[in-house]
């Protein structure tokens, strides 16, 4: 088990956006969460990332209690969150923004080839390295925004709404290269209210529902479930 | 032709002065959007540092006071963070009162000082007094050129280390998105430190050149050119940095104009009735952008 996550409540200003989650994550899946808006997927996020802090509950990665770290030690860690609306730094060159993702590691050699290989991953953006990120599209800025996390080496990449605003086509896209961030050894963690696209390439996955998980499954179950078709795929 | 050569040269030196304090208000406020008002006592303790340091261990030595005074102005502005601006910006709270915050420490700053300087003026040492350098005809004094010189290396070394220094970089990505530096672990609350420590070395700098150029120092300094400064960086439009730069050299000029060609007592009138001009035309100063309300 390469993270497990034990009875989590992470309150969202009053009100209580997480009550009582557990999961774990295994090493090398695709895990993901759906859900509907509000039900608690992006404070779950944050909470993993440490820029929330949780009432109650505790997170174990790599045997180690990561509860009380401050963010940075947990992407030194490997533990890192792209998150929801890209939040890239717009007045920044793409070049200046994987910089930015590779701010903890101290290896320049390390950097270059995280560099290299994340332009293997998204050509798209390697011709528009000197280019400002606030003109990119909306697809090439999540492209950088992923590409940006890729920079820190993580172990566990945490994805908050890939598919956020884009085009079915780039979704696609943007799921195939996830999958194939996962086959070279990522662990990816998932948050997706396009259920469909998320559940399609997860080995398994939660329901999130009002700040609790209330069905979970393999990818392939939860996408033959009756409820999840009728809540989640708009069957 | 040398009158009017003399005041623009005036003016420049001011604006030195006035754009060197200025960018410690518009990168503190590009980071956190809080106006930091202990900038002004930086500015003062410092110049008080640098005189008594000059008047007792480092007797006679310009250059050694000035660097330990840089030194100590650093070091105040992180501690000043670290001290009063952390605990409530980790608590979440407004900025209302990290405003307010900064306010208390301006006013103490400004009693210790005054309690162990004193209320008197007191004269302070400058470098070439009474040289005078003939620019086309116009005698401006030597000290005038140093401080525009030492201004523009600044300004061409700060240019620098933001867009190639790593911690340089930083600091402009804190400007552009807190939460995301978070997530990428960056030091963030360390990035603040250095913010505030730059920014007093900055007013520090301001602060030991203007009392040089005056051959004199009294506690009254800080608050006369902190005001200015402030005014400068909102002129130019808070929170851009190029604008605090350029906001402090037109206010300056304007200023100097005035005083050469009408009177010192229209100065202030004149140079705050075109801000006021200014905010009511665009209010986002100069270079400002309309804040983007991020969803």
């Amino acid at each position: 088990m390469l993270l497990q996550v034990k009875d989590l409540h992470t309150y969202y200003g009053n009100i209580k956006a997480l009550r009582g989650v557990s999961f774990y994550v295994d090493e090398g899946e695709i895990l993901s969460f759906i859900g509907a808006n509000g039900a608690g997927k992006s404070t779950l996020m944050n909470t993993l990332a440490g820029t929330l802090k949780p009432k109650q509950g505790e997170i174990i990665f790599q045997g180690e209690d990561i509860t009380k770290m401050s963010p940075r030690d947990r992407v030194q860690k490997g533990f890192i969150l792209c998150p929801e609306g890209r939040q890239i730094f717009p007045k920044f060159t793409v070049e200046e923004n994987l910089l930015m993702g590779a701010y903890t590691v101290k290896d320049k050699n390390l950097i270059k080839q995280n560099y290299n290989k994340v332009f293997e991953l998204f050509p798209q953006i390697k011709d528009r390295q000197k280019q400002l990120a606030g003109t990119l599209s909306g697809g090439e800025q999540q492209m950088l925004a992923i590409s940006r996390a890729l920079m820190s080496n993580p172990h566990i990449l945490m994805l908050d709404e890939p598919s956020l605003g884009l085009s079915p086509i780039l979704v696609e896209q943007i799921f195939s290269l996830i999958e194939e961030i996962n086959k070279q050894g990522t662990t990816i963690l998932l948050v997706e209210q396009n259920a469909m696209a998320a559940l399609e390439i997860s080995n398994r996955a939660y329901v999130l529902e009002t700040g609790e998980i209330s069905m979970t499954g393999t990818g392939k179950e939860l996408l033959e479930n009756e409820m999840v078709i009728k809540s989640y795929l708009g069957g | 032709m040398a009158k009017f050569l003399q005041i623009l040269v005036n003016g420049i030196s001011l604006g030195s002065i006035y754009a060197l304090t200025a960018i410690g208000y518009s990168l503190i406020y590009s980071i956190l959007q809080l106006i930091n008002m202990s900038n002004a006592a930086v500015f003062l303790t410092s110049a008080v540092i640098f005189y008594a340091l000059y008047s007792s261990i480092t007797a006679g030595q310009v250059a050694l006071t000035f660097i330990l005074t840089l030194i100590a102005a650093g070091a105040l502005g992180y501690i000043i963070e670290l001290v009063a601006i952390r605990p409530i910006r980790e608590k979440g709270d407004s900025n209302t009162y990290a405003l307010i915050s900064s306010i208390g420490v301006k006013t103490i700053l400004e009693q210790i000082c005054q309690g162990t300087f004193g209320s008197e003026i007191k004269p302070f040492p400058t470098l070439l007094a009474g040289k005078y350098i003939d620019l086309f005809g116009a005698r401006t004094s030597a000290i005038q050129i140093i401080i525009i010189v030492v201004t523009l290396v600044i300004l061409f070394v700060m240019n620098w280390y933001t867009q190639h220094n790593r911690v340089g970089r930083g600091l402009r990505a804190l400007s552009q998105n807190l939460n995301a530096c978070h997530l990428m672990g960056m030091p963030v609350n360390t990035l603040i430190g250095v913010s505030f420590a730059v920014g007093s070395i900055l007013a520090a700098v301001s602060g030991v050149a203007y009392c040089m150029y005056l051959s004199s120092i009294s506690i009254s300094v800080g608050a006369a050119i902190g005001n200015k400064a402030f005014a400068a960086t909102v002129l130019g439009g808070i929170g851009v940095l190029k604008g605090a730069v350029v906001g402090g050299y037109i206010l300056a000029v304007i200023e100097s104009f005035v005083a050469g060609y009408w009177s010192m007592s229209a100065m202030n009138f004149v140079s705050f009735s075109v801000i006021i001009i200014v905010l009511i035309i665009k209010p986002t100063g100069i270079f400002g952008k309309k804040e983007q309300h991020k969803v």
